[in-house]
């Protein structure tokens, strides 16, 4: 019991008890991978994902396609390392693919928040869904 | 972490250490127990008592009409072994409130300090995060201090404890959650206020403080305490 009270006063009481905890990265940890352009020719949908500069653009963006082989609702959203809604990037009917392609052009994330501020540094956890099918892929923002 | 930080945690938990085997191995104080008969096996025959201890009995007796002429029952309400607590908290950090239940019981009293358990539960909820806690400390209150014949006594308090946090995140928009958990001991001085409602509910207002984490403040609380 002293050295217990004794390690709580010395070393054990570094942050809030009370604050929000980091959830991600977790224990799954999950990578889209990068595209491969005859890669999409499944009856599942595929999301394939990597960081790179989209032809106009000044910066490098995270940016995410995938393969629908029929119309469907698509979700697409970035979370931080606390779970909270950074920001959604797409929400809207899509029309299928063609078999073996992804969709053109890919949704880019900007690593911007909602109103536009760059986020932060650190791990950050995107989100897929389709009808029944939902991915993840955490990515590392320098 | 340079080795200067870790010299100085170092002896000040050797400090820590010395001044607690110092304070624990002091010998108490004989303190008289109520209802002790003074009995010793063996005899048979009753002994009549003492003037002394007759002139003391009814001294005590004195005593204990008065304290009760004054605040009937008070004392003997506010010295109850144990009793239940549910309020709600204030706390430092993420969350707006907290919704508690508590169960203390007294363990015992030595010549400079009363010693409490508390067994205490926690639950709050802010947008998409739930947080759930549960948690044991041992609170030592000073005698000094503690002033049961009062119709609002102070309460000061310092302990450490043991907590266990586990929040819940709803990952908005999608078939998700997440869950982490994680373990603290640290230690925390409480200081407040309480008084009666009625013969077996009360009210108590106190703070909690975390000592010396860097954000310190854990949370304000008010409980309805029933015993």
């Amino acid at each position: 019991m002293l050295l217990l009270a004794c390690l709580a006063l010395v070393g054990c009481s570094s942050d809030a008890i009370h604050g929000r905890q980091a959830f991600f990265p977790g224990s799954r940890l999950t990578s889209w991978a990068a595209c491969d352009k005859f890669s999409g020719i499944s009856d599942n949908i595929e999301i394939c994902a990597s960081t790179g500069l989209l032809p106009g653009a000044s910066a490098q963006t995270y940016n995410i396609s995938f393969s629908l082989p029929n119309d469907a609702h698509v979700r697409i959203a970035v979370f931080d390392s606390h779970a909270a809604l950074v920001r959604l990037l797409f929400d809207d009917d899509e029309a299928a693919t063609l078999p073996g392609f992804f969709r053109q052009p890919p949704i880019a994330w900007d690593f911007t928040d909602a109103n536009g501020v760059r986020v932060s540094p650190g791990a950050y956890r995107l989100y897929f869904k389709s009808g029944s099918t939902q991915s993840t892929s955490d990515v590392e923002v320098p | 972490m340079t080795s200067a930080p870790l010299a100085r945690r170092f002896l000040l938990l050797l400090a820590c250490l010395a001044a607690g085997i110092v304070v624990v191995s002091r010998p108490l104080e004989a303190r008289a127990e109520e209802g002790a008969t003074g009995e010793t096996p063996g005899s048979a025959q009753p002994t009549a008592p003492s003037d002394s201890a007759a002139i003391a009995a009814a001294m005590a007796a004195s005593d204990s009409a008065l304290a009760e002429a004054r605040a009937p029952g008070r004392v003997a309400r506010a010295n109850a072994v144990s009793r239940f607590e549910f309020g709600a908290a204030m706390p430092e950090g993420y969350f707006d409130w907290l919704a508690t239940a508590g169960y203390r019981h007294r363990l015992l009293t030595d010549a400079r300090f009363e010693h409490w358990l508390e067994v205490d539960a926690m639950y709050g909820k802010k947008r998409y995060l739930s947080e759930g806690s549960a948690g044991v400390a041992w609170f030592f209150r000073p005698l000094a201090l503690w002033h049961p014949e009062w119709r609002f006594r102070p309460v000061v308090e310092a302990g450490v404890g043991g907590t266990i946090v586990v929040q819940f995140a709803d990952i908005e928009g999608f078939n998700d959650w997440s869950s982490h958990a994680r373990a603290y001991v640290k230690s925390h001085a409480v200081a407040g206020f309480e008084t009666e409602l009625t013969g077996r509910w009360g009210i108590a207002v106190r703070g909690r403080f975390t000592v010396p984490a860097s954000r310190p403040l854990d949370y304000a609380q008010v409980v309805l305490f029933l015993r």
